[in-house]
């Protein structure tokens, strides 16, 4: 185990995908030293910082509590599905985000700095076990957090509701990746919100061969909502 | 009365052949059969063998039989002709001088028939065109464009590259355009046209990319108010991706050029 898990974790998240993770104690902060914390905070802000020439508008400021946060919420969440004998309850505090605003744009593009990645992460850990606590986890991260969870299958159909985007959807640099990522992925079950399919109505315009299978999606939204009803 | 009859017991082989003289050009394809003379009368050539009694043979008659104007006829030993399968003779071999075939015709310079100096190379303009391309370039002020990808999405920016000049305007290549002013361009094998232009005279595009000597990826960007071409490499143009367009510095281009 190295001196500085958790920024050796991001860095691999980062650069390769390729995640080599520790069985943690309970609770996991005994294996998280305040360096490492250190540490991996200095690379969230490098990796934040390079990536904003890349991001649309202008990019949400980092804050470094909850970008730590979605770290190591995500650290966690590698290891369950690493380490099996470990259980979800063992890092309940490591996933609860109850503290942090999910209103502010600047706290959900820092959560999403790591929890970018959740959709991965829960993919594969329902292909080990559907029934696992952990996909239950990692799903209500994927509500409250829907910025990250773009492309995240949820085993139960995703209410309207569940998902709320209204808090930063003013903020011009969050709706436009929510949307970029919407198309890159094709996760057709955020077309439920109104504000995003007419968002991805004027993205696509009339090239439907931008994106065919949201286009058709689109389409096929508009025709139901506008069939008259049985009544 | 006598008569000049030819005798079935002794058959005539000598023979002459006689072309009208409008027609006596057809005569030149025998010039290359030996032993053969000619003499000209006042509307006929005529052709026979050197040696009188030479008998017609197969090979020479299909080839004066192939000659639609040529009247092919006996010769008697008094020197009257009898036309060919017929008894009554009905003239005389002329009395002229029979000189050979190869003599009688005279090989001479074709007349020229192309201009001994070049003409004139056409020089490449453009004039205006009806016909109806869809733009695939479109130029802009860096400025417009970096203000427009500052917000746009990936799905369409994944469609474009660019090209920035020291000018501070940039080339947009892909479809669907960006609706935004500008300069539109259609695009033809590397050569890139302001719409509604089209070069003169109409060749193909790979004879201009010839003439302009382009080497093959190279673009050419026309300017149709001076008629001239001005060529970009194919690394000039670059992914629309948003670091990339905030990257582009006027400043930066015009070092890279002055160091080039």
């Amino acid at each position: 185990m190295t001196m500085t898990p958790l920024a050796d974790f991001l860095t691999a998240l980062w650069e390769t995908g390729q995640v080599a993770v520790p069985e943690l104690s309970p609770g996991g902060k005994s294996d998280i030293s305040p360096a490492d914390v250190t540490e991996a905070t200095l690379r969230l802000h490098c990796y934040a910082s390079d990536e904003r020439t890349a991001l649309p508008g202008v990019p949400p400021t980092v804050d470094a509590a909850a970008a730590m946060w979605g770290l190591t919420a995500m650290f966690a969440a590698c290891s369950l599905i690493v380490h099996r004998q470990q259980t979800v309850e063992m890092f309940a505090s490591q996933f609860d985000s109850q503290q942090l605003d999910s209103s502010s744009s600047n706290v959900v593009y820092s959560v999403d700095l790591a929890l970018r990645f959740l959709p991965d992460v829960h993919r594969l850990a329902t292909k080990l076990s559907e029934s696992d606590p952990l996909c239950d986890v990692l799903e209500e991260l994927g509500r409250r957090w829907p910025l990250s969870s773009v492309g995240m299958s949820f085993r139960e159909p995703q209410e309207t509701s569940a998902v709320d985007t209204a808090a930063w959807w003013s903020d011009d640099c969050l709706r436009q990746v929510y949307l970029d990522r919407i198309i890159e992925r094709e996760d057709f079950m955020r077309l439920h919100e109104s504000c995003v399919a007419d968002s991805l109505r004027a993205v696509i315009g009339i090239h439907d061969d931008l994106s065919p299978k949201i286009s058709s999606a689109l389409k096929t939204k508009t025709v139901a909502l506008t069939a008259p009803s049985a009544d | 009365m006598t008569t000049t009859r030819p005798q079935a017991t002794s058959p005539i082989t000598a023979w002459v052949a006689r072309v009208p003289l409008d027609h006596v050009n057809a005569v030149v394809i025998l010039r290359s059969e030996p032993g053969l003379i000619a003499c000209e009368d006042e509307h006929h050539c005529w052709i026979r063998p050197a040696v009188t009694t030479a008998p017609l043979k197969d090979e020479l008659s299909r080839r004066l039989r192939l000659l639609a104007v040529a009247e092919l006829m006996h010769v008697t030993p008094a020197g009257t002709v009898i036309p060919w399968g017929k008894r009554v003779p009905t003239g005389q071999l002329p009395a002229g001088t029979w000189t050979p075939l190869t003599e009688f015709f005279t090989p001479g310079a074709p007349v020229a028939r192309y201009a001994a100096q070049q003409p004139e190379p056409t020089k490449l303009t453009f004039v205006m065109c009806e016909n109806m391309v869809a733009p695939s370039l479109l130029r802009l002020p860096l400025s417009e464009w970096r203000a427009y990808v500052s917000t746009a999405p990936n799905v369409r920016l994944s469609r474009w590259e660019f090209a920035a000049n020291r000018h501070g305007e940039v080339l947009v290549r892909g479809t669907p355009l960006p609706s935004l002013p500008g300069q539109h361009y259609w695009e033809a094998e590397g050569l890139l046209i302001p719409c509604g232009w089209h070069w003169s005279p109409a060749v193909s595009a790979d004879i201009v990319r010839s003439v302009l000597r382009l080497e093959p990826a190279v673009f050419a960007l026309a300017d149709i108010v001076t008629s001239t071409w001005e060529t970009l490499s194919p690394d000039a143009f670059v992914p629309a991706r948003r670091q990339n367009v905030r990257g582009t510095k006027i400043e930066l281009i015009a070092t890279d050029e002055a160091a080039s």
